[in-house]
C-alpha cells in the first residue's frame, strides 16, 4: 500500500462542473486506490461527481489530488493528466 | 425570489411519467415555457441543446440524480430551470449505471456565472442523504417546495 498526493492547478475555462468532475471519477474508478479530492482542505471522494462538484472549483484553483492503495501512483497519474489537458476544453 | 435561484413552483413537476432520456427532457423544458422562463419559440432549440450536451456525455451523475443543462446560451434572458421526480426511474446512461428519479434541468444565459454557484448549491444540498430522501418521499409539488425551502436555507 501506498500513498501518493499530487497538487494541481484547475486551468480549464468553468472549474470543476459536471463534465470535469464526471471525467475524474470515470478516471478513477478505474483504479483500486481510495481517491481523493481536496480544495481548502475540505476533502471529497474522487470516484463520486457529486463530491466533487459540491467543492466549487472555479479556474486557478488548488486541488490536491490524493490516492491510497496499490496503484496510486498511477491513479494519481491519471486524474492529473486530466486537469492538466483542461478536460479537452476548448476555450 | 426562485428556488436554489433556478426552480419556481409552476417548474417542479412530482410525478412524471416520462420513460425515456428524451421524453424528460422535452417534459422538462416545456413546463419551463409554460412558466414563461423559455419563449414558445426557443422551445425546440433549447430541447435540442439540451439533448446535445446529454449525447456528449450524460449528465446522470450517479445516485439516481441527473443534472441537464445548457450554459451560455442565446435561448433565454433570465436563468430558469425544472426540476422532475420519476418514481419508476427513467434510462439515462449513468455514471452509475442507476436509473435516474431526480432530474434539475438548469438553462443559464450568456453573460452571467449564475450556473457555478446553482451547481455548486445543489451538489452541496444533494450529498446529503437527507435531502434526496426527503424529496423522493415528498408527497406533492407543495411538499417539494417545502423540501427545498427548508433545506436550501443551511446550505450557502
Amino acid at each position: 500500500m501506498s500513498e501518493v498526493t499530487k497538487t494541481v492547478v484547475l486551468g480549464n475555462k468553468y472549474g470543476l462542473h459536471v463534465r470535469p468532475a464526471t471525467m475524474l471519477a470515470q478516471a478513477a474508478a478505474r483504479f483500486q486506490s481510495e481517491l481523493s479530492i481536496s480544495k481548502d482542505g475540505v476533502e471529497v471522494d474522487g470516484k463520486s461527481v457529486l463530491e466533487m462538484i459540491s467543492l466549487g472549483a472555479e479556474c486557478g484553483s488548488e486541488l490536491i489530488i490524493r490516492a491510497e492503495g496499490d496503484d496510486a501512483a498511477e491513479a494519481v497519474a491519471s486524474l492529473e493528466e486530466l486537469v492538466k489537458s483542461r478536460f479537452h476544453e476548448e476555450e | 425570489m426562485k428556488l436554489l435561484g433556478f426552480l419556481t413552483r409552476e417548474t417542479i413537476l412530482a410525478d412524471t411519467t416520462a420513460t425515456t432520456r428524451d421524453d424528460i427532457v422535452r417534459e422538462l423544458v416545456e413546463t419551463v415555457v409554460e412558466a414563461g422562463g423559455v419563449t414558445e419559440k426557443n422551445k425546440g432549440q433549447v430541447i435540442e441543446a439540451v439533448l446535445d450536451r446529454e449525447r456528449q456525455g450524460s449528465t446522470g451523475i450517479g445516485g439516481g440524480i441527473a443534472l441537464p443543462h445548457v450554459k451560455e446560451t442565446d435561448l433565454v434572458k433570465e436563468t430558469c430551470g425544472a426540476f422532475g421526480r420519476s418514481d419508476a426511474g427513467v434510462p439515462y446512461s449513468a455514471i452509475d449505471g442507476a436509473p435516474v428519479h431526480l432530474f434539475f434541468l438548469i438553462i443559464a444565459p450568456k453573460g452571467t456565472d449564475d450556473y457555478k454557484g446553482i451547481l455548486t448549491r445543489l451538489a452541496k444540498l444533494s450529498r446529503d442523504d437527507h435531502f434526496i430522501r426527503f424529496l423522493r418521499d415528498a408527497k406533492d409539488t407543495e411538499d417539494i417546495v417545502g423540501v427545498i425551502e427548508e433545506m436550501a436555507s443551511e446550505v450557502s
